[in-house]
């Protein structure tokens, strides 16, 4: 049968070509460095630090690093002519939420950096085609790779003890290695002070919370919010309370709007914060607000500016702009100062102070942002309440504004980041007298969201009671491997 | 004057070389067009982009993977049994591995414990197909929405265990299964991240098995038998029924190995939800079974080129000129002109006038 011979000629052909490719593309794909790799950086330690956390609490942090073993003087190393840089996401760029933030950080530095900078994304990347697309993607030559999803961290660290002499930065996850670092843009700030708006605006008292998933970064945003508006709710005679409804998705436009239903309708919840990528949770709010006009739902966007989905009814929201961050490690990659032998160290946390996160709802288009929605800054101005800090009398919108800058105004945290990880981050008010006996102030920061007294209870086991005493502050550590909710969040579970 | 379909009484020469061929020069002929029209894709790197990928080495794991589906299929297909439960099939194989390799003592033994991960997957991987089998066989109830119904069910039962019994305790909250220990993951190949030693001795098992199976054995034969005429096995005495369930039982049980496969070689842990982890390679593969026209032999050239047109999607974004649906307008159009061809291999297109 000559037909039967021709397919297995076919099949025969196409595997020593495949073959050769494999080959020639082994030899390719070798990087473009003149650095020696040191023969054998390959045994890992792993140091499970147990601490438990502030006073006689039940709050146990499990901080696991995994260090290569370091052998001596790191190598020389020269970085590329070019640096070409690809970014691999979870999501479609047009998710509006999570994705779409990430893809403006490229576009930014792709614009600033152009002359020595080529960029390139593959979205829509499953688990289960992580390595292949990294791969892909080395093969092509990129030198410098971003993966922004927590569960791309396994794979990551597989791509980079393999490639030893490109450059791996993992968002949101904590396992680092000598050529992979981790970065992450926090909200808790932001969340926060969002938090204090809809302790101000909800009649019924009951705001609701529709999570992705309960991991700790959305736990410790959840409290962060709880903790806000509480504080100022609690000033009005309201009792508070903060329905979290967990959906189990990163973008699930049909459950995030389901979720928010339930919440309004079933719990009585008018005011919504969510953690999911798309704009459904605003749109929701707009059409319930424009049928039930008496009563409006007010909802906070959550990463991209969300305020044209539901001009009604945005209050204001979470903006992350990680081009802050992209452009740092771009530009110190460019200069020589991170390489693949000192990314082991590298843990961004950068908050309201860096810049990479921010309290908005909108970009104007001249590029500004809008913090509050200009048709609630009135509203908010006539709510008046004091400061629970100072004692002094002032109104929310000054309030908000106030705490803003207080975080804000902390410009040495970012700069210390880089010095050493999270050992700065908790200063207050430093000391700078040289004489023995004197004081002369010097403020670092001067408020911190976590600050003690506060009560709530484990996640899994609500029997679990944890207290956190009276002027601890809560560091880096703690907020997080966060599993437990204050007492006035109620976990409905989930949907 | 009219224009008529005529069967034809030969389908044309060289059909099962020409079709396929043809199908995938004139889909991505087609593609490069539709993506210039719709996102101004330069023709020419479409074209480079769809030429590199065909020497891609990355692309070999997803041609494994697609390969064991597409014989998986073809053991049904041929006997006209269309299993599209592949995807449920698979997922539940690398269910039954995690749970040996996660909830039994057996990872004390690896060996044994690989070779029993792929065994369970394959038992339950072969039983969930079976389910559409004694269906179709006793209450003549088609195979093709029960098999693709079965993959959603499989989805969630997967989802619940995850969410539930199965909940790792080093999630960080996540809701995922622990990983498998290290000892029971398969051994990667010198200088991949992606393919291990058994995955490829999986593939080339099952393809020679299932090669031997349909043309040598007399089970073989009666598949075949009951794709093309299946009154002449009544009238013999064969047990159709329980030929249906064979069937159908064999091509659960080979995707169930591609699950353990996934598993043990790729995934290390299943996360919640599996709708969104999952590469579709349960779907992937019918079009794999299709380009083969149903040729066990022509198996892995079809898996080639289609994990080649997915390679193909990827270069595509990563030269900026698509985006991630890049991959489905070539998957589209290669199927749909393979459609489109096969009538008229098998009809002929006559003018009648008056």
């Amino acid at each position: 049968m000559a037909e039967s011979k021709l397919v297995v000629g076919f099949i025969i052909a196409i595997i020593v070509a495949g073959m050769a490719a494999w080959y020639a593309g082994s030899q390719t794909a070798a990087p473009p460095t003149s650095a020696k790799l040191p023969p054998s950086v390959t045994t890992m330690t792993t140091t499970v630090t147990e601490t438990v956390g502030a006073g006689a609490t039940v709050t146990t942090t499990i901080t696991v690093t995994e260090t290569p073993a370091t052998t001596g003087a790191p190598p020389a190393w020269t970085p590329p002519k070019k640096i070409r840089v690809a970014w691999v996401y979870v999501g479609p760029i047009g998710d509006f939420g999570w994705t779409y933030q990430h893809d403006v950080g490229r576009r930014v530095v792709q614009a600033i950096f152009k002359d020595w900078l080529e960029t390139t994304y593959v979205e829509s990347v499953s688990e289960a085609k992580l390595k292949e697309v990294v791969e892909t993607l080395i093969a092509k030559g990129y030198n410098v790779i971003f993966t922004t999803s927590f569960e791309f961290m396994d794979g990551t660290l597989e791509e980079a003890k393999k490639h030893p002499d490109l450059l791996f930065f993992h968002c949101s996850g904590y396992k680092r290695w000598k050529n992979m670092g981790t970065y992450f843009a926090d909200l808790v700030q932001v969340y926060y002070l969002n938090g204090l708006m809809a302790g101000a605006l909800t009649k019924t008292g009951h705001i609701g919370y529709v999570a992705a998933f309960t991991i700790p970064e959305v736990v410790r945003h959840i409290n962060a919010f709880a903790i806000g508006a509480k504080e100022v709710g609690e000033q009005l005679g309201k009792d508070i309370k903060v329905y979290v409804i967990e959906i189990g998705a990163w973008f699930a436009p049909d459950k995030a709007r389901e979720a928010a239903r339930t919440l309004v309708e079933r719990y009585n919840c008018d005011v919504l914060a969510y953690t999911e990528d798309s704009t459904a949770i605003i749109q929701f709010a707009q059409t319930w607000t424009q049928q039930h006009p008496d009563h409006p739902v007010y909802v906070f966007s959550h990463y991209s500016p969300g305020y044209a989905y539901g001009p009604d009814v945005v209050v204001s929201g979470q903006l992350v702009r990680w081009e802050v961050i992209y452009a740092d490690i771009l530009s110190k990659i460019h200069a020589g100062i991170l390489t693949p032998y000192n990314l082991d160290k590298l843990d961004y946390w950068y908050l309201l102070d860096s810049g990479a996160v921010d309290l908005a709802c909108h970009v104007y288009p001249d590029g500004s942002i809008m913090h509050i929605n200009p048709k609630f800054v009135p509203v908010l101005k006539n709510i008046k309440i004091k400061d629970k800090v100072t004692g002094s009398e002032t109104n929310v919108y000054d309030l908000v504004m106030s705490r803003y800058y207080q975080m804000k105004d902390a410009p040495m945290l970012t700069p210390l980041e880089a010095v050493e990880p999270h050992k700065y981050e908790n200063l207050t008010v430093i000391n700078i007298a040289e004489e023995s006996g004197k004081e002369e102030k010097y403020m670092i920061a001067s408020f911190h969201v976590f600050t003690g007294p506060l009560d709530g209870y484990m996640k899994d086991d609500p029997s679990k009671k944890v207290h956190i005493p009276e002027g601890v502050v809560l560091g880096h550590d703690e907020l997080w491997t966060m599993q437990w909710f204050v007492d006035w969040v109620v976990y409905l579970g989930r949907g | 004057m009219r224009l008529v379909l005529v069967k034809r009484v030969k389908p044309l020469p060289l059909g099962g070389l020409v079709i396929p061929g043809a199908s995938i020069v004139i889909g991505i002929l087609i593609s490069t067009v539709v993506l210039y029209v719709i996102s101004r894709a330069d023709p020419l790197v479409t074209l480079s982009c769809v030429a590199s990928a065909l020497v891609s080495p990355e692309i070999v794991l997803t041609f494994l993977f697609l390969t064991i589906l597409g014989v998986a299929l073809l053991v049904a297909f041929n006997g006209s049994i269309w299993n599209i439960g592949a995807e449920g099939q698979l997922w539940l194989g690398t269910a039954a591995a995690t749970y040996i390799a996660l909830f039994t003592t057996l990872p004390q033994a690896p060996v044994v414990a690989k070779v029993a991960m792929v065994l369970t997957a394959m038992a339950l991987g072969g039983a969930w197909a079976a389910v559409a089998g004694v269906l179709r066989a006793y209450l003549s109830i088609d195979e093709v929405p029960v098999t693709l119904i079965m993959n959603y069910i499989a989805y969630y039962i997967i989802n619940y265990l995850v969410r539930g019994p199965w909940l790792g305790k080093k999630t960080w909250g996540y809701i995922r299964t622990d990983m498998i220990p290290d000892q029971v993951k398969f051994t990667l190949l010198p200088g991949s991240t992606t393919v291990t030693y058994e995955v490829l001795v999986i593939a080339v098992l099952a393809l020679i098995a299932v090669y031997f199976m349909l043309k040598y054995t007399s089970l073989g034969l009666r598949i075949r038998i009951l794709g093309s005429n299946p009154d002449a096995l009544k009238a013999a005495g064969v047990n159709v029924k329980a030929l249906i369930i064979t069937a159908l039982t064999l091509s659960g049980a080979i995707a169930g190995a591609m699950g353990a496969a996934q598993l043990a070689g790729y995934l290390h842990r299943i996360s919640y939800p599996i709708e969104s982890h999952t590469a579709n390679y349960g779907y992937t593969a019918i079009l794999v079974a299709w380009l083969s026209m149903l040729d066990i032999r022509a198996v892995p050239v079809a898996a080639y080129i289609v994990s080649a047109l997915y390679q193909a999607g990827i270069s595509m974004q990563i030269a900026g000129i698509s985006s991630a649906s890049a991959t489905y307008v070539f998957i589209g159009a290669v199927l749909l002109t393979f459609t489109v061809l096969r009538v008229f291999s098998e009809y002929s297109l006559r003018i009648i006038r008056g």
